[in-house]
């Protein structure tokens, strides 16, 4: 019995990837419809939730806008919400996004999660004030999520408002920020704005951080220093010549002193 | 109120960074003999403590040490390091882990008991633990990622078994995350160091002109990928001796089905192809770069660079498969094989010269988990770093999606995505599930 239930398994497993990679071969020659369609006629059956669920991981490849409405629907359900994800996630088209940040209407919980977790693989700045607010939650693992999500996205408006939540949170909840903080002053360095993640890793420096995120902090300055303005000047001009810093259009350290954590 | 920034705080904090630095590359940690403990043991606070995760036959070799392996007696039997968590989520292995770790230090002091090693079946328990500098991991490789930013983020180095991520988001994620927290990181890619030095000449030779211009290299793995198992819903329970859901991990959600093992739901060369892609990428001189094309033949990848050389995955014409994580170079005047009991060129004098030590400016290792610690204690950068370890993987994964699409794909090693494939930069992540995101 075991066997042959290994088997229909396996059978089970063939044909639904079959499904796809036919889909992904379709989709090629511009006639992924067939494909596409069968898999959307599962979503809105009575079928098992492992069968939607696996549908929905079709759909990654077959997917097109016509599949987005579907999918989006079950965003903030608690078991196929991530299946839903495993196909918006990587689907290049701009209302697979809008459909995971109207989501963050609904979800709750791990579902929530991992809304914002997609949404910062997406790196969509759209969603950065639709996140930020759950920096201030009492739930620690959607503060991560959110200061994880922020990080990616890794904007100026993201670096903001991580830093501005730094002032309000309790200790558990400081840690992940900063650690959020850290992923965006990464960010900001490999997308050339070195002198905006010289200030992120300025702030992560104090003496209050921790000595993990001070040591990000420190070696990321290093980095960043070569081709920040800052050290332009400072090598290259004498003192009174230096150049004052750019304004910056938001708080690069907080007026409140962060609890110690 | 917005703040400006002090620009003097903001040099004194590169004034302090690059003195360390400077400090790090000028001055190594030297221990004077007088500061270490009797019988040239280690002195406490120059051991590294360590935690390892995944204790099956890789994990538990790397441990205690095996037949494979490359130390005698493991980490564990080794006077600078100390262990101090094991973790497996199989929580019987871990528990079995733990009573031989602390019977070892209690023989090796002398007592009748010790207890200084826990035991966990969820890795984020164990990186609660301030005292532990360094984490191995060795568990199931779909869940390599999420394994290792989550040790990266609690402060650990870090050392992980191959194939070191299953798409290529992932990789770069790791790649990023060791950067931001500035930790250090080795793949388990030994080739590098261990095999008496066999990969290292090969490339040693290679890099140094002795086939002349390098035109074609046979990986002899083909590309691979991960292929997640049907996904279920939610249904019984998994029985308590297994954490179950830290096995699933960042994968879609099946129940449990009896089987924790570590290499399983993989297409083509995932498991083993890390090693050859390894070996390819440091004998070409790419460790942080990649192919700008992948096409297929008879079904298996062919990888070509910017600067025309091609790679094959696939055996020379003539050999087998299986050549123990090797490669075979080709150039205008010469080709060496090399595997891991072999090495050979045609013609044969090449592989009789013995290339100077450094002078090729190949990195000298002889000791795959010895560099590991002396980075650790150093803060250099290892043998097999996240960038090596990420662009090797990377090659094993691009060969994987050029066989599942079954076509030619261009590939931008810089901006790391398919210029005109968008179906194929859908292959490139794997939404995780929660909580075990990357």
């Amino acid at each position: 019995m075991k066997d042959e239930g290994e088997t229909m398994k396996i059978r089970y497993y063939i044909a639904m990837f079959a499904v796809a990679f036919g889909a992904a071969a379709n989709s090629v020659r511009g006639d992924s419809a067939t494909a596409e369609d069968k898999l959307l006629e599962v979503l809105k059956s009575g079928a098992t939730v492992g069968d939607k669920a696996n549908a929905c991981r079709g759909l990654k490849l077959a997917g097109t806008e016509k599949s987005i409405p579907a999918l989006a629907s079950l965003l903030a359900d608690a078991e196929l919400s991530h299946p839903a994800r495993f196909a918006l996630e990587s689907m290049p088209i701009p209302a697979a996004g809008a459909a995971l940040r109207d989501a963050l209407g609904k979800a709750t919980g791990l579902a929530r999660c991992g809304i914002i977790d997609s949404l910062g693989q997406r790196r969509d700045p759209m969603a950065v004030p639709l996140i930020a607010p759950d920096l201030a939650s009492k739930d620690l693992v959607l503060v991560a999520a959110a200061a994880t999500a922020l990080g990616k996205i890794g904007t100026f408006e993201a670096a903001a408002l991580l830093t501005k939540a730094q002032a309000a949170a309790p200790c558990p909840a400081l840690t992940k920020i900063d650690d959020g903080l850290l992923t965006c002053a990464e960010r900001l360095r490999l997308a050339g704005k070195y002198d905006e993640a010289l200030d992120v890793y300025v702030g992560l420096y104090a003496p209050d951080k921790s000595r993990l995120i001070r040591a990000g902090a420190r070696r990321g300055a290093g980095r960043s220093s070569s081709t920040s303005s800052t050290s332009r000047a400072h090598c290259s001009s004498p003192p009174s010549a230096r150049p004052a810093p750019p304004p910056r259009s938001w708080p690069i350290t907080s007026t409140t002193s962060a609890p110690t954590c | 109120m917005p703040v400006r920034l002090n620009v003097s705080s903001r040099r004194e904090l590169l004034g302090r960074g690059m003195a360390a630095v400077g400090m790090a590359v000028a001055a190594p940690q030297v221990i004077a003999a007088a500061v270490l403990g009797k019988g040239g043991a280690v002195a406490p606070s120059n051991r590294i403590c360590m935690g390892f995760v995944g204790l099956g036959s890789q994990g538990g070799g790397h441990l205690f040490g095996g037949a494979w392996t490359y130390l005698p007696g493991g980490y564990l039997g080794r006077n600078d390091v100390q262990v101090l968590g094991v973790c497996d989520v199989q929580r019987k292995r871990a528990e079995q882990g733990k009573a031989r770790v602390e019977q070892h230090y209690a023989k090796k002091l002398g007592q009748g008991a010790y207890a200084g090693c826990g035991a966990y079946s969820d890795i984020r328990d164990m990186l609660l633990r301030d005292d532990i500098d360094a984490v191995l991991i060795a568990a199931a490789y779909h869940a390599a990622a999420t394994n290792v930013i989550l040790t990266v983020r609690a402060g650990k180095d870090v050392y992980c078994e191959k194939p070191t991520s299953v798409t290529i988001r992932a990789g770069r994620a790791i790649v990023e995350a060791v950067r931001a927290h500035g930790r250090i990181y080795q793949a388990g890619t030994q080739q590098r160091s261990e095999y008496d030095g066999r990969f290292r000449r090969a490339v040693e030779l290679i890099r140094g002109g002795r086939i002349g211009q390098l035109k074609r290299v046979y990986a002899y793995q083909t590309g691979g990928g991960l292929t997640p198992p049907p996904s279920t819903a939610r249904r019984g329970a998994a029985p308590p001796e297994v954490n179950w859901d830290a096995y699933v991990n960042c994968l879609p959600w099946f129940n449990y089905d009896g089987n924790t093992g570590a290499h399983r739901f993989g297409y083509g060369g995932i498991n083993w192809g890390q090693h050859c892609y390894d070996i390819v990428q440091w004998g070409v001189g790419a460790d942080d770069t990649g192919p700008v094309e992948i096409h297929l033949e008879n079904g298996n990848p062919v990888f070509r660079y910017a600067n025309g050389v091609e790679v094959f995955g696939c055996p020379p014409p003539g050999a087998v498969w299986d050549e123990g994580g090797g490669a075979c170079f080709i150039g205008t005047e010469g080709k060496i094989a090399v595997g891991r009991s072999k090495l050979s060129s045609d013609p044969p004098e090449i592989v009789k010269e013995t290339p100077g030590m450094g002078h090729t400016g190949v990195y000298y290792s002889t000791s795959h988990a010895g560099n590991f610690l002396e980075c650790v204690r150093t803060r250099q950068r290892t043998i097999s770093d996240e960038e090596t370890a990420h662009r090797a993987a990377s090659m094993l994964l691009l060969g994987g999606i050029a066989m599942r699409l079954g076509r030619t794909l261009k590939w931008d090693p810089d901006k790391e995505e398919f210029p005109d494939a968008p179906d194929a930069n859908r292959l490139l992540s794997m939404a995780a599930r929660e909580p075990w995101r990357y």
